[in-house]
C-alpha cells in the first residue's frame, strides 16, 4: 500500500485546463480522485504540483547517473538520442534503469545523421523508436530531405528535425553587434528563417508529421508562425538554454563551456521565443541535455563539443522565464502532444508528478548535480523556482538534498522494490 | 593577478600610462641604459600555438631587454599535437617555472580563458580574429609620436576589418583614447556591424583618404582571393589599394601605418610604403618598446 495526498497546492495540468488550489491523491501509483483508508498528508500550500516533465531530446551516455539527474530536475519522461539500427536500439534498452524516468528511444533518419542515406526507419519504428530524429545535423541535399520525409510519412511517423542552413550557420552567436563585440564568427538568424520555410514546405509537400527542434531566433519563430497560419501542420520547440542565456556572457570567460547548436541569439530573440511558445507557435521547451568530458569542452570555444548537462536547470530557467502555468505547459501537455504521450494528473493517469517551489531562490552548484558530467557555464547560477520532489508511478525520488519533504522515510521510494 | 588579454575591457589610464612606459624605455634605450635588472631572473613562456615570427621576435627582444628569459615553445613539436588541451599545455608551462605565458592561438577566447583557470599572468599575443593587443599598443605608441594627443584624431581603418584582430584591438585603443575611427572595406570584409565597435563605417578608400590623420592598411590574405569573399587582387588594388596616386589625396600632414606582413602592389604601393608618409618601419621598432611595457606592467613592478 503506498497511498498519500498532495495537500493544497497550485495543481498544474494543462492537458485538462486545470489551474486551482486543490489536492492530488495518489494510490498505488495512480492518481485517484480521493483515499479513503490510511495515507500520507503531504502540506503543499505554496507549491505548484504539476505532472512529470517530458522531455523531447536528450543524451543519456551513463542511463544510470543521467537518468537519475533527469528525475531530479522533474523529468519523468525523455526522449533518447537517436540510433542507426534495431540491433543498437535493442542493445541500449538493456542499460535503462528500472528507477530511472521512462526513456523513449528514437531512430536515426539517416545513417550516422549524414543526410545522404535512409535509415530501415520502419523496422526502427517496429522495434519501438517513438520518433524518428536528424539530432542536430543537417540534411544538405533538398531531395533526399524529400524522400526522407515521404518514406517516413508513410509509417506515420513524427520526425524531428533542426532547421538552421549549416552553410550559413558557422558562428557560434548571433551575427551583428554580439559577435561583433566578442570577436567571434556569427550565424545570421536567416539561417534559420530559410530552414523552417524549407522544413515547412516539404512537409506540405510530403505530408509528414515534421518537429522542428533548437529554434533560436526571432526569425524563425515568425517563419514557423507563418507556416502553420499557411495551415502547414509543422510544430517547434527551443531550449531552455536558448531561451533564456544572453551570449554577451560568454565575453567574461570565452569558456568552452559556452559552446552550443544552434547559436545564441540576443534579447529580441529571446523576447521572440517567450512570444511564440505563449501564443503556441512552440509548443514545447527542451533540456536538450548533453554531457560532455573535460577533453571535449574544456578547449577555446570554437573547438570545443557543443552542449550542456541541463536536467538540473532546465525547468527552473523555464519557470523563471515564463512564469508558472507557462511553464508547465511547455514542460508537459506540450512535448508529450509531440510523442503522443498523455502527461496529465487526471484519475486513472500513472502518478508521474513534479513538485516545484517556485519561490525557492537557490543557487545552482554543479557539484551537487547527479549528472555524468559536469559541463555547463551556468554553475553558480541564481535561480528561483525549484524542483523539490519528483514521483514516478508513485515513487518519489530519494537522496541527499532531493526529499525535503521527507517523503522517502514514509513511502515506498523509487528503487525501493526493483 | 594582472593580464594583458585584450584592449576591449581595459582602462583608459592603464592604457595612457602602458603608452608613457613604452616612450620612456625607448628613450632610455636609446641613451645607452641597461634595463636588464628590471625583469632579472623572471622567465617568460612565449606559447605559440599559432604561428608568428615577427610577434615573437620582439617578445624575445623585449624579454633580452629587461633580463627577462623567453622560454621558446614550439606548437609543431609541443604536446599540443598529442592531443594535450591547451590548458594542461599551459599548466606544464606554469609548473616548470614561467612567471607569465605569452599565448598566440587560432581561437577566439584562448587567452581569456588561461586568465580565467591558470593563476599566472597572461599576456595576449593574439586570438583569432579577436584582438591582437600588443600590436595595437604599438600602433598607439606609434600614433602618439606623430599627433602627441588622440583626441579628435581620425583614424581610417581600410581592408579585411571583419577577420582583422590588429583592426579590432586599434579601434577598441583608439575609442577610449577619444579618436574617431572610419573603417572601410570590400562588402563581405567589411560588414555595417563594425559599428558596434564604436566605428565609422564606409565603402571604398576613396569615400575616407581626404578626410583622416592617419591610415592603417591592412594585409588582404590571398587565401580569401578568388573565392566567394573576393575577386582579384587587381580588383582590390582598383578599390582599396593606397597606390601613390590615391595616396596625394590624403591631408598633408597624415601618415601610413600597416601591421606588416605587407602584401606590396596589392594593399599598398612601394612609393608609399618607402615614401615620407610611411611610419611602418617605426611600428616594428616600437613593438619591442610595447612589449616591454606590457611585460612590466603584468609581472607587477614599475
Amino acid at each position: 500500500m503506498n497511498a498519500f495526498r498532495l495537500r493544497g497546492g497550485r495543481v498544474i495540468d494543462p492537458a485538462r485546463n486545470l489551474d486551482a488550489v486543490g489536492d492530488v491523491c495518489v494510490l498505488d501509483g495512480k492518481i485517484v480522485s480521493d483515499l479513503s483508508g490510511e495515507y500520507v498528508d503531504v502540506p503543499c500550500e505554496g507549491l505548484v504540483v504539476a505532472p512529470g516533465f517530458v522531455e523531447l531530446h536528450s543524451h543519456l551516455p551513463c542511463p544510470a547517473e543521467d537518468g537519475q539527474a533527469a528525475l531530479a530536475g522533474g523529468f519523468t519522461a525523455v526522449v533518447h538520442t537517436p540510433v542507426d539500427s534495431v540491433a543498437t536500439l535493442l542493445h541500449q534498452r538493456g542499460f535503462f534503469q528500472s528507477d530511472g524516468p521512462r526513456v523513449l528511444q528514437s531512430g536515426s533518419a539517416s545513417v550516422s545523421l549524414h543526410g545522404t542515406q535512409l535509415t530501415d526507419m520502419g523496422s526502427l519504428l517496429g522495434a519501438g523508436a517513438r520518433v524518428l530524429s536528424q539530432d542536430r545535423e543537417w540534411v544538405s541535399s533538398s531531395s533526399v530531405l524529400r524522400n526522407m520525409l515521404q518514406y517516413a510519412s508513410g509509417f506515420g511517423a513524427t520526425v524531428f528535425l533542426r532547421a538552421g542552413d549549416a552553410t550559413l550557420e558557422v558562428g557560434p552567436v548571433r551575427e551583428g553587434e554580439v559577435s561583433t563585440l566578442l570577436g567571434m564568427s556569427g550565424t545570421p538568424p536567416q539561417a534559420e528563417a530559410i530552414g523552417v520555410w524549407r522544413l515547412a514546405m516539404l512537409a506540405d509537400l510530403t505530408g509528414a508529421q515534421v518537429h522542428i527542434t533548437h529554434i533560436w531566433s526571432a526569425m524563425g519563430v515568425q517563419a514557423l508562425r507563418c507556416a502553420q497560419r499557411q495551415g502547414i501542420g509543422v510544430t517547434g520547440s527551443t531550449t531552455a538554454f536558448h531561451l533564456t542565456q544572453d551570449p554577451l556572457s560568454i565575453g567574461e570567460t570565452y569558456s568552452g563551456h559556452w559552446r552550443t547548436t544552434p547559436p545564441l541569439g540576443d534579447a529580441v530573440d529571446r523576447a521572440a521565443l517567450v512570444d511564440g511558445l505563449r501564443d503556441g507557435t512552440l509548443v514545447a521547451v527542451a533540456a536538450d541535455h548533453r554531457p560532455m568530458t573535460p577533453s571535449e569542452q574544456e578547449r577555446p570555444l570554437e573547438l570545443a563539443a557543443s552542449g550542456s548537462v541541463m536536467f538540473s536547470v532546465a525547468a527552473a530557467l523555464c519557470f523563471d522565464a515564463l512564469g508558472a502555468a507557462d511553464a508547465v505547459r511547455v514542460l508537459t501537455s506540450g512535448p508529450a502532444s509531440v510523442v503522443g504521450l498523455r502527461a496529465t494528473l487526471a484519475p486513472a493517469s500513472p502518478a508521474n508528478i513534479a513538485v516545484i517551489n517556485p519561490a525557492g531562490d537557490w543557487r545552482f552548484k554543479m557539484a551537487e548535480s547527479l549528472a555524468s558530467q559536469r559541463n555547463t557555464p551556468l554553475d553558480g547560477v541564481m535561480l528561483r523556482a525549484k524542483v523539490i520532489s519528483v514521483f514516478r508511478e508513485g515513487k518519489p525520488l530519494r537522496g541527499a538534498g532531493l526529499d525535503p519533504m521527507g517523503l522517502a522515510g514514509k513511502l515506498h521510494s523509487i528503487g525501493d522494490h526493483i | 593577478m594582472r593580464h594583458f588579454v585584450g584592449l576591449r575591457h581595459i582602462q583608459k589610464e592603464r592604457l595612457q600610462h602602458l603608452i608613457d612606459v613604452a616612450c620612456e624605455y625607448r628613450r632610455q634605450v636609446a641613451e645607452g641604459h641597461d634595463l636588464t635588472h628590471v625583469l632579472s631572473g623572471r622567465a617568460v613562456a612565449l606559447m605559440f600555438v599559432e604561428a608568428s615570427t615577427r610577434t615573437r621576435f620582439s617578445f624575445e627582444m623585449a624579454c633580452n631587454r629587461l633580463g627577462a628569459h623567453p622560454l621558446a615553445f614550439n606548437a609543431a613539436s609541443s604536446s599540443t599535437t598529442k592531443g594535450e588541451t591547451l590548458l594542461d599545455t599551459a599548466r606544464v608551462l606554469r609548473q616548470v617555472g614561467a612567471d607569465v605565458i605569452v599565448v598566440r592561438h587560432k581561437c577566439v577566447g584562448a587567452p581569456q580563458q588561461l586568465a580565467q583557470t591558470l593563476g599566472l599572468p597572461i599576456v595576449s599575443a593574439g586570438d583569432g580574429p579577436n584582438e591582437h593587443p600588443t600590436q595595437a599598443l604599438l600602433d598607439l605608441v606609434t600614433l602618439h609620436d606623430h599627433f602627441s594627443t588622440f583626441k579628435g584624431l581620425r583614424v581610417g581603418v581600410v581592408g579585411d576589418v571583419r577577420h582583422s584582430r590588429v583592426a579590432r584591438s586599434l579601434c577598441f585603443g583608439l575609442k577610449k583614447l577619444g579618436a574617431d575611427v572610419v573603417v572601410a572595406g570590400p562588402g563581405p570584409l567589411c560588414t555595417p556591424d563594425l559599428m558596434a565597435l564604436g566605428a565609422t563605417h564606409q565603402h571604398k578608400l576613396d569615400d575616407v583618404i581626404g578626410q583622416v590623420d592617419a591610415l592603417m592598411m591592412l594585409r588582404i590574405q590571398r587565401e580569401r582571393l578568388g573565392g566567394s569573399m573576393l575577386a582579384s587582387e587587381a580588383e582590390y588594388r582598383t578599390f582599396w589599394g593606397l597606390t601613390d596616386a590615391r595616396s596625394a589625396h590624403m591631408q598633408d600632414h597624415a601618415i601610413v601605418l600597416h601591421p606588416a606582413p605587407m602584401n606590396r602592389g596589392v594593399e599598398i604601393d612601394d612609393v608609399v610604403a618607402d615614401g615620407p608618409r610611411s611610419v611602418i618601419f617605426d611600428q616594428m621598432k616600437n613593438g619591442v618598446f610595447a612589449r616591454m611595457a606590457v611585460l612590466n606592467d603584468v609581472m607587477g613592478q614599475s
